[in-house]
């Protein structure tokens, strides 16, 4: 079994309801450090709406989230990310006005401690949050495009650097929702390679509906189902598990 | 080469500036005072100390509408609250410069501060309707509080400060000249500390904040409280743009703080273009040189105002900077071609 | 004083349901536009001195009514077609300035068409005069106004909740994009909610407040303030707003006449601080 200190990351009996509808039902799930844990599930099984408990954007209507050891159920979204818990968005939420260095930029520097209500000194001033930025943006392979505005950027690259944005706020854990989400089968090969290298380093929590990046990149995986869990191991396991065939295709 | 030039279009109110090549800030400075030195020579000097007076209200507003996305509709109030409070003073025998123009500027920040920090958690429509609605209050307030602010006579009696300096005498401004100097030297200022802050950590910061709110708050930036500082710096210049105002002309009328005032520097803003600091002061000569224009010929100007803004909107949704930078951009590719 | 209290009483319930109706305009084309209407009191102003002229030509009250409900409405309609439209594809930025443009322009008009002196109107003899209750004396336009806003209110109600119409008005509330493509006319709508609203509520305070060239300004803070306290996402929450707004005013001159208005502002601003979303809104 894993100790409690490998756990960077984990969920008490989450739920949230809308309305009549429960949409996360009770689950309890566990990240350990250093691993890539995928969270599979048909459409509508609740698993954004976990993803936004887990970082605070919700608030559960039961149920804690712990960060380590620390309870973060009552805290503020920003307050959660400055702890470390870092996200991508299924809709790419990049800042179109901006460049993909100066996107990278506002990540890293929040990251490296700086002071937003500096407003006396030219931001360029600040190299430790430029390096870094550059560092990450050579990592997503984002380094020749770094001064072009994103706006005219490809989707694929536009979700690259969504990915480079979250690196940047060197997180405690990475959740990545949905990073393959309409890219053409190239583009997910190149995200596939990315999140592979930054594996073991970063412990990285993903919502991924292509099953085969899944299956390759993940060492534990949940499945949900109508906002319950119904399965959980590694990819050799959810392959044989009978729940996650029937949550999948029916009975 | 051209990608990059584009970078330095795109980010709004000046973003990449900070990015870009250090000797165009030089050059575009001396450029600045020059237009500074030419501006009296072309139009009457009291109309070059109006327009400085609000190219500054309208920058200050362009930090909230451009740069951080607050669509604020009360701005009458922080420039209005500035103005009679410098003014009430210097009507009662307090003319120092350094004096009134602080308590100007922190009661222009404090009334912004006020405002902010009770409209700043709403969504975007409750908020625009929130600014507009306080504009109106404070108009109320200074409309009934007659001892103090004239009501509806307007503050009278407003006399020029005095500035001391320990070792070389005191400077009164009581003439236009002096008094158009001292107000180039402040908008001078104004610009330069607003575009500092738009290339800061902070306007960035403020920027991405416009772009989307809910992603800039989950990378640990505490958005709210960012928005109430940018209303306090907006509400400061805006307030001692205010007692340069009251100081022009002697007094400070009601009308100054009516929510067609608050209208009129959104206009400046919009018709200048908010992508840089330069637009709103386009914007704001644009418009007080219209408004001189269209009052000789009709009592009833606004209505032309009205026109020619929706006009604007229609065919130049980027303002008058929008349209200098697609012509500079089409000459520039004009050029390429030819050669 | 019981008879003053009681007067005041009257008087702010009247006063309220004409701020309900504007309230309630405003309330349409916010969900509609999703933007405040910043054109909406020089369209009530409008209402007003269009219902003046008809009126004091010596038509019935009623057809002044009528006319000050048409003049907006087309007023409405041109400025969405004319103005806001051309717009669209800019975001909400260009379509309130275009507002506040034409704002400024209906003002203007109204100062050429009928000068700078405020307009006195009293109400047709039909109305004239009042009710003897015992403990309060109900003047007879008072208890018009307020019967016939409630009845304007309740028809907008029972068609919005109740008919198909009505369905098509929710969802172009809620999604003006799929409302248009499904052929609900977005626009008409707009135009509606311009004519109801404002210049409807416009004609009905005439012979309250008479028509005054800053009537349209002074106005649009209350109905902000109305709609906020009443709380954005519900349409019946702007009447009760709109009652509580007008006696509290009413009640208020008796105590202060000076403060009467500012203590409506103070009022939102408590109710902002301790329910952010207004008395019936949704968070």
């Amino acid at each position: 079994m894993t100790d409690r200190d490998q756990i960077v990351l984990a969920a008490d009996a989450l739920s949230k309801r809308f309305g009549g509808n429960t949409v996360v039902d009770r689950v309890s799930i566990a990240f350990v450090r250093g691993r890539l844990h995928s969270i599979l599930g048909p459409n509508g099984a609740g698993k954004t709406t976990l993803f936004n408990l887990l970082t605070r954007d919700l608030a559960p209507d039961a149920g804690t989230v712990r960060l380590g050891a620390t309870d973060i159920t009552g805290l503020t979204p920003d307050r959660v990310a400055r702890m470390g818990v870092a996200r991508s968005y299924q809709i790419s939420s990049v800042y179109l006005d901006m460049s993909v260095q100066q996107n990278v930029w506002t990540a890293a520097y929040r990251a490296r401690g700086g002071n937003p209500f500096v407003f006396w000194r030219r931001a360029t001033h600040f190299s430790d949050a430029a390096e870094w930025a550059s560092v990450c943006l050579d990592r997503l392979e984002l380094s020749e495009i770094a001064d072009v505005p994103v706006r005219e950027l490809s989707y694929g690259d536009q979700r690259l650097l969504e990915i480079a944005v979250t690196l940047a706020c060197e997180p405690k854990v990475i959740l990545l929702d949905e990073p393959t989400a309409g890219l053409s089968s190239k583009e997910s090969e190149r995200v596939k390679r990315v999140i592979a290298a930054l594996k073991g380093e970063f412990s990285i929590v993903m919502i991924e509906h292509n099953v085969g990046i899944v299956m390759d990149l993940s060492d534990e995986i949940t499945v949900m189902n109508r906002g319950a869990v119904v399965a959980h191991g590694t990819p050799a396991q959810i392959r044989e598990d009978r729940n996650v065939q029937e949550a999948y295709f029916g009975s | 080469m051209h990608r990059t030039e584009e970078a330095a279009e795109v980010g709004g109110a000046g973003i990449a500036a900070g990015w870009g090549v250090r000797a165009g800030g030089i050059v575009r400075a001396l450029g600045m005072i020059g237009a500074l030195v030419i501006l009296p020579l072309i139009v009457p000097i009291n109309i070059a100390t109006e327009i400085l007076i609000y190219g500054m209200f309208a920058m200050a507003t362009n930090l909230l509408i451009g740069t951080a996305g607050l669509y604020s509709f009360g701005q009458a109030a922080f420039f209005g609250a500035g103005g009679y409070a410098a003014g009430y003073f210097l009507a009662h025998g307090w003319t120092s410069l350094p004096f009134v123009l602080a308590v100007a500027g922190a009661a222009g920040g404090f009334v912004a501060a006020a405002v902010g920090a009770l409209s700043i958690r709403r969504l975007g429509v409750y908020f625009m309707m929130l600014t507009f609605a306080f504009n109106q209050l404070v108009y109320y307030i200074a409309y009934s509080w007659r001892s103090v602010t004239g009501g509806e006579d307007g503050l009278v009696g407003i006399r020029r400060p005095v500035l001391e300096l320990p070792f070389a005498g005191s400077f009164a401004f009581d003439d236009k000249g002096s008094f158009y100097g001292l107000v180039s030297v402040l908008f001078l200022a104004a610009m330069i500390a607003l575009v500092r802050t738009v290339n800061s950590p902070f306007g960035i910061v403020l920027a991405a904040s416009r772009q989307n709110s809910r992603r800039t708050a989950s990378l640990g930036y505490p958005v709210p409280a960012l928005q109430l500082f940018a209303f306090v710096i907006a509400g400061a210049i805006s307030g001692v743009a205010g007692a340069l105002f009251g100081m022009l002309y002697r007094i400070m009328p009601i009308d100054s703080m009516h929510w067609e005032a608050s209208a009129y520097v959104v206009f400046m803003v919009i018709i200048g273009g908010q992508r840089s600091m330069l637009g709103p002061v386009i914007g704001a000569a644009v418009f007080i040189w219209l408004q001189g224009l269209f009052s000789l010929v009709w009592t009833r100007w606004p209505l032309l105002l009205g026109l020619f803004v929706i006009v604007i909107m229609i065919y130049l949704p980027d303002g008058l900077s929008g349209l200098i930078s697609r012509v500079s951009n089409w000459l520039s590719e004009w050029r390429r071609q030819r050669a | 004083m019981l008879w003053l209290i009681s007067a005041q009483l009257i008087n702010g319930i009247a006063i309220g349901m004409i701020y309900a109706l504007m309230a309630l305009g405003l309330s349409i084309i916010k969900g509609l536009l999703n933007i405040p209407n910043f054109a909406h009191g020089a369209l009530y102003a409008l209402g007003a001195y269009v219902c003046y002229s008809v009126s004091s030509s010596g038509a019935p009250f009623a057809l002044g009514l009528l006319a000050a409900f048409l003049a907006a409405g087309l007023a409405g309609l041109a400025l969405d077609r004319l103005a806001i439209r051309p717009v669209g594809a800019g975001g909400y930025l260009p379509q309130l300035i275009v507002l506040f443009g034409a704002a400024l322009i209906i003002e203007q008009v109204l100062l050429i068409g009928w000068g700078t002196i405020g307009l006195s109107y009293s109400p047709p003899p039909l109305l004239r005069g009042a009710f003897d209750l015992g403990f309060a004396v109900v003047p007879r336009y008072i208890a018009f106004a307020s019967i016939f806003s409630a009845l304007v209110i309740s028809i907008v109600w029972l068609l919005i909740e109740r008919t198909r119409f009505g369905a098509h008005v929710r969802a172009g509330i809620e999604r003006p994009d799929t409302a248009r493509v499904l052929g609900i006319d977005v626009d008409l709508l707009l135009s509606g909610g311009m004519m109801l609203g404002a210049g409807l509520a416009g004609g009905l305070a005439l012979p309250l407040v008479g028509a005054t060239s800053t009537m349209g300004g002074d106005m649009m803070g209350i109905a902000f303030v109305v709609l906020v306290i009443g709380g954005l996402g519900s349409l019946y929450g702007s009447v009760a707003a709109g009652i509580l707004v007008g006696l509290v005013q009413s009640l208020m001159t008796i105590a202060a006449p000076a403060a009467s208005t500012a203590i409506i502002y103070a009022v939102m601003i408590v109710i902002l601080l301790f329910r952010p979303q207004g008395l019936f809104g949704e968070r």
